[in-house]
């Protein structure tokens, strides 16, 4: 007992130090990232950052909307000084509510225009194309869609999965909805939701196409290239199709950063941005594992079945594409 | 006609631990107490008889059938006896008419609980009012529990009911009354019973025939009056009523000699040592005095006052300690000499052992 | 009214109850806020009917089927000869240790048969019945034995005894225990998720994930919590006003035990069954992706930073509820009056808020009201200090007690001074009652996952959040290990529970 007690105490203490350790109540001010993009990419540039400048990075990981709506909530009371998402969408809403501050040339100038926002309130950094795996021992590629619309229609009723709960679908509604118009979207969404079967993540409807169990899956191109590159478990039986001809199907979506106005760091969030966009960030992105693609057209991604170049994504401005309307929409359709 | 209940060489145990070490008992008609202390063997006896422990040689006739035979017996279940456990056990989701109509048959239940007929006049047997019949049982007081447990029990008209320490849990002034009540009600239906009982005023007053039970076996079985006046051994004796045992020394007739004198024998016993049964209502304490004949002197060591009398401990100048129960008026104080004397007969018990005096 | 308490301690207990409140508040305050056709709008739709649709047949069935597997594997461990008994007891309860969204990884990455309804129902069934069981075991172990002699003596069949006497018995204990399986099934996010079953309360996490606390996501809470305070109700209502509890002490003695004969066989290979389904089945496939998972790199760093802060956030938690719990036992035992029983009632009404609800009011009232707290382990505890207050106000209450106020005012009455008596007495007392209900609490706060997904500081990884993260996105090797730490943290208070089942018979 006379021991139990100091022991119980120092255990206690021992436990509770790295929880407030974590948290961020020791030590200086730090540069606060909310992070929507995937966490292990970010990983992979903080040290590299952390290195270069000596200045110390948290990263707070979320996802696209609930981060964005968090931002619009905190407004100018945010920890935040800077914002990474997956897609564009989110950008956009936190960007309409005026909490971004404007980037300087020198970041916006290395990204190309199509990539960016014309108001310059934030930019692109990486992009991933819209696919559609299939399962090879299912069906053959020439019997696939040259339009991901044509998934609406009644053959492919119970041969179809997506994940329309994540914002990376909701980023493909939201070009088919700037691209085709309301009526269009909602007639494709209602025969989709009648065809397909509905998951949770990208992954899932991955693995559930790789195991047969849908023939075709709507997902982007960097889950199976990155299972591919694992050694190909939830991949092996199954392949990527590229929609082309601008195509809705064949659309980009652009993963954004910017610098929030609340921020008192801004110079260093600025910083962090050029790192991100300049060839030395953008290099890390490429050789990471993340297989996106770098949107510095000074950096090639060559480790993908289909080079950036190759690409035929339709003419979307990332500024046009509006979240509210596509979760409106779906929730319409009954999706959310 | 048969006995309600025949029991010859019945063994029973739990594991390899012998528990009854063959029973012999018959039970004509009204109550039999099995009286003992805890641990004796008296419940176990009951809950084989009731068919809930298998026993491992011996038969039981229940009503002239043969219930166990050896290793074979008739499921509990089939039995139909009837049986209150201890704190009655009332099926606590059921209200009073459910119990009491539990084990009787869709036929004599009549459909709906708590109008029949049946229900009405068990209530009227055990001396509950009718309004009873829907309280549920943790509305009704203990000695209540009970008799509705005794009404479920007789309301198939079983020949035998099993009661095990019926009344332990209740109040000493409740126990009494609702003693006599179940004793009236098992008269009424007709039914002999077996009462299991710790209790030795609760065994004599009620019973018919007391079986006493120590160590897994039957002392003696006999009408009360026999087994408390007429004690077939010392344990016996002991047991019931505060006997202290004395030795002495039977020298022809039907006297013995002992610490406290010359006492008169109950029953005449061949010459030789004996220990001999003093009930503590047969000493009298008396006053100190140097007349021999008023008994043996002795010094109060302490007294327990009950009210109507009091227990008083003394210790014979030879060395013996005794109980007496005195008048509530004559109360020594400890510590004074007095002179201790016999009244009326006792009974010796043949003791080789026993040094002479 | 409360019996002469100190005015502080009334203005701690009020304040207690207005926190357990908060929940509810929230969810009847943000409703009234919506205008009435936009709420009906949004209510009124084929989704939302899909949604109740599912809650409903999954909580109908998981709830039959708990209650069926619980009570039938109580009755053969309490009242048949079967061999083992002991040891059967272990294995039914053990599935208590294996938290039910690692039950659903562990049977996802098996088979994608399960992604059905009768798969979500078998998965749910076979994390949630000891429930069932456990108080029915205890309730069994409690039943006075003469009752069913009597029933035995009176002609009935052992089938007889168990349907007329032993069931209508212990059913309160059974309905009790059926209650709290629905209340999870109401609450459950993880194991459902996985199984890509879709429910309100899987709904509302989704509609966070993309509108964060939108009225949606209120809407869609408004109608569980509509759901939890019915399942109450029913409760209520079936149990009646009728007292069950046993009449008087009792014989104390063994029951009668059912003789199996030839049914041995087949109940022995059904009790094998539950066990492989149940246990073997999850933990071999934690296992199993261990060994062989791509994505198995077991990162021993990120995992004891996730088991520290676990560990951690479980003592806080722990503390934090115990601690509050404290002054509200203390008013309802020593000072029992109308406000003081309200307090504690208000407390137990936690008890039907699902985590998720609990999250959502806490998000929204921390922003709105105290933003400096938004995003800090401060709400994130507070959060777990309503989700498990019930649960340690039972515990601390069945400590306080045992603690007759005879005792304090025998140590007043030798001369001690009021903190003196706190301090000499009461406290040692109560001490070993205090700290196993900050275990018990800390170890449910260890391998909860739905509050901890919203409350969490963004950056807070524990064992839960981490598993989760990995097993939702399918890195099914990678959420092995913390899978595993799980399990091993659920240990002690699933035995706890055990033992403490079988003690309540004597």
């Amino acid at each position: 007992m006379n021991l139990a007690r100091p022991l119980a105490v120092a255990t206690s203490l021992g436990l509770i130090a790295p929880m407030l350790t974590a948290c961020g109540l020791f030590g200086g001010p730090k540069l606060v990232i909310y992070n929507a993009q995937h966490e292990q990419l970010l990983e992979e540039i903080v040290p590299a950052f952390e290195d270069e400048t000596g200045i110390e990075v948290e990263l707070r990981n979320g996802k696209d909307l609930e981060l964005s709506n968090q931002l619009v909530q905190e407004g100018d009371a945010s920890d935040a000084d800077v914002f990474l998402t997956e897609n564009s969408p989110a950008m956009s809403q936190v960007e309409a509510e005026g909490l971004f501050e404007e980037l300087p040339s020198d970041i916006l100038e290395v990204i190309p225009e199509m990539f960016r926002p014309e108001s310059g309130l934030w930019t692109g950094f990486v992009a991933r194309s819209t696919v559609l795996v299939y399962n090879t021992d299912k069906i053959e590629e020439s019997e696939l869609p040259d339009s991901i619309m044509d998934l609406a229609d009644p053959e492919w009723a119970g041969r179809l999965s997506f994940s329309p709960t994540g914002a990376d679908f909701q980023a493909i509604v939201a070009a088919v909805l700037e691209l085709e118009g309301e009526e269009a979207t909602r007639a494709w969404l209602e025969g989709i939701k009648e065809n397909g079967t509905v998951y949770d993540g990208n992954n899932v409807v991955l693995e559930n196409v790789d195991s047969g169990e849908s023939e075709v899956g709507i997902v982007y191109h960097y889950y199976w290239e990155r299972d591919r590159a694992e050694g190909g478990d939830v991949s092996d039986s199954s392949a990527q199709h590229y929609f082309t001809d601008q195509d809705p199907g064949a659309f980009v979506s652009v993963s954004g950063a910017g610098v929030l106005e609340s921020s008192d760091m801004k110079d260093e969030a600025e910083q962090f941005l050029e790192f991100l966009v300049g060839e030395e960030g953008q290099q890390i992105i490429a050789d990471s594992y993340a297989l996106e693609y770098p949107l510095n057209p000074a950096v090639e991604l060559d480790q993908v079945t289909q080079p950036f170049s190759a690409l035929q994504p339709p003419a979307v401005n990332v500024s046009d594409l509006d979240s509210e309307a596509v979760v409106d929409l779906m929730t319409e359709v009954g999706f959310l | 006609m048969s006995a309600a209940l025949e029991i010859h060489g019945l063994e029973a145990g739990y594991g390899r631990t012998p528990v009854l070490l063959g029973i012999d008992l018959v039970v004509k008609d009204g109550v039999t107490a099995i009286l003992g202390p805890s641990g004796c063997g008296k419940t176990t006896l009951l809950r084989t008889v009731a068919g809930f422990v298998a026993p491992s040689a011996g038969t039981v006739s229940v009503a002239g059938s043969e219930v166990v035979s050896g290793r074979r017996s008739v499921p509990a279940r089939l039995r139909g006896l009837g049986y209150v456990p201890q704190d009655g056990a009332l099926f606590p989701h059921l209200d009073v008419a459910a119990n009491i109509a539990f084990g009787l048959t869709a036929a004599e239940r009549g459909g709906s609980y708590g109008r029949t007929d049946r229900v009405a006049e068990m209530l009227e047997l055990v001396e509950l009012p009718s309004a009873l019949a829907q309280r549920y049982p943790h509305e009704l007081s203990g000695g209540q529990q009970q008799r509705v447990a005794l009404a479920r029990a007789l309301a198939p008209r079983p020949t035998l009911v099993l009661l095990d320490e019926p009344f332990s849990s209740l109040d000493a002034s409740l126990r009494e009354d609702t003693g006599r009540a179940v004793v009236r009600a098992l008269r009424a239906a007709g039914a002999a019973a077996l009462l299991v009982t710790h209790d030795q005023g609760e065994a004599l007053s009620l019973a018919d025939q007391v079986a006493v039970m120590m160590g897994g076996a039957f002392l003696q079985v006999a009408p009360p009056a026999t087994v408390y006046l007429s004690p077939a051994e010392p344990r016996v004796a002991s047991f019931l009523g505060h006997a202290s045992l004395v030795d002495g020394y039977v020298e022809g007739d039907a006297e013995a000699r002992c610490a406290l004198g010359i006492v008169p024998l109950r029953m005449t016993c061949e010459p030789g040592a004996v220990r001999l049964a003093v009930r503590a209502e047969q000493i009298q304490i008396r006053p100190h005095s140097a007349d021999r004949a008023d008994g043996a002197p002795a010094e109060v060591v302490d007294i327990s006052f009950y009210g109507h009398d009091a227990t008083v401990r003394v210790r014979l100048d030879s060395g013996e300690q005794l109980s007496a129960r005195t008048p509530a008026t004559s109360v020594p104080t400890p510590g004074d000499r007095v002179r201790v004397g016999v009244v009326g007969d006792v009974v010796a018990f043949r003791d080789d052992a026993a040094p002479r005096p | 009214m409360a019996g002469g308490a100190s005015p502080v301690l009334l203005l701690v207990g009020l304040a207690v109850a207005g926190l357990a409140l908060v929940p509810l508040g929230y969810v009847i305050a943000t409703t009234a806020e919506l205008g009435r056709q936009e709420a009906v709008d949004f209510l009124w739709r084929p989704r939302i009917g899909e949604l109740l649709w599912n809650t409903v047949r999954l909580l109908v069935a998981g709830v039959a089927a708990s209650t069926v597997l619980g009570v039938a594997g109580a009755w053969i461990v309490e009242r048949t000869d079967v061999p083992g008994r002991g040891w059967w007891h272990g294995v039914l309860c053990a599935p208590l240790a294996v938290p039910a969204f690692v039950n659903g990884y562990g049977w996802v990455s098996t088979t994608h048969a399960v992604q059905s309804f009768p798969g979500a129902v078998m998965v749910v069934t076979l994390s949630y019945y000891p429930l069932v069981y456990l108080p029915t075991v205890a309730a069994l172990r409690r039943l006075d034995p003469g009752v069913e002699e009597v029933a035995t003596s009176l002609g009935r069949s052992g089938w007889g005894v168990f349907t007329r006497v032993t069931l209508p018995a212990v059913s309160p204990a059974v309905l009790g225990g059926a209650l709290l399986v629905g209340l999870h099934l109401l609450a459950e996010y993880g194991a459902l998720q996985l199984l890509n079953y879709p429910t309100l309360t899987t709904a509302i996490l989704q509609q966070y994930a993309t509108v964060f606390n939108g009225p949606e996501a209120t809407l869609l809470a408004l109608v569980l919590v509509t759901f939890c305070l019915l399942l109450l109700g029913i409760e209520l209502l079936l149990r009646g006003r009728r007292r069950r509890a046993r009449v008087g002490s009792g014989a104390s003695g063994h029951p009668l035990r059912i003789q199996l004969g030839r049914l041995k066989l087949p109940v022995l290979a059904a009790l094998t069954g539950v066990a492989l389904w149940a246990l073997a089945v999850p933990l071999g496939a934690l296992v199993r992706w261990l060994l062989r998972g791509t994505s198995a790199t077991v990162d021993v760093g990120e995992l004891s930073a996730a088991t520290a802060t676990t560990l951690g956030l479980a003592l806080a938690g722990g503390v934090t509820a115990t601690v509050i719990a404290v002054p509200v036992v203390w008013l309802a035992v020593r000072h029992r009056g109308l406000l003081t029983t309200a307090i504690e009632r208000s407390v137990y009404t936690a008890s039907a808020m699902p985590g998720i609800v609990i999250a959502l009011a806490l998000v929204t009232v921390s922003i709105r009201v105290v933003p400096t707290l938004y995003q800090t382990v401060v709400v994130l505890l507070l959060g777990y200090a309503i989700l498990f207050l019930p649960r340690a106000v039972v515990s601390v209450r069945s400590t306080f007690e045992l603690v007759p106020p005879g005792l304090e005012d025998v140590a007043r009455n030798l001369g001690c001074t009021g903190p003196a008596v706190a301090r000499r007495v009461t406290l040692p007392l109560v001490l070993p009652g205090l700290t196993a209900a900050t275990a018990l609490v800390g170890l449910a706060v260890a391998t909860e996952l739905t509050a901890t997904l919203l409350l969490a500081p963004l950056g807070t990884n524990t064992l839960a959040t981490q598993f989760w993260s990995d097993a939702s996105a399918i890195a099914y090797g990678a959420a092995a290990p913390y899978g595993l730490a799980l399990v091993v943290l659920s240990i002690p208070s699933t035995w706890l529970l055990g033992s403490l089942s079988l003690r309540s018979g004597t």
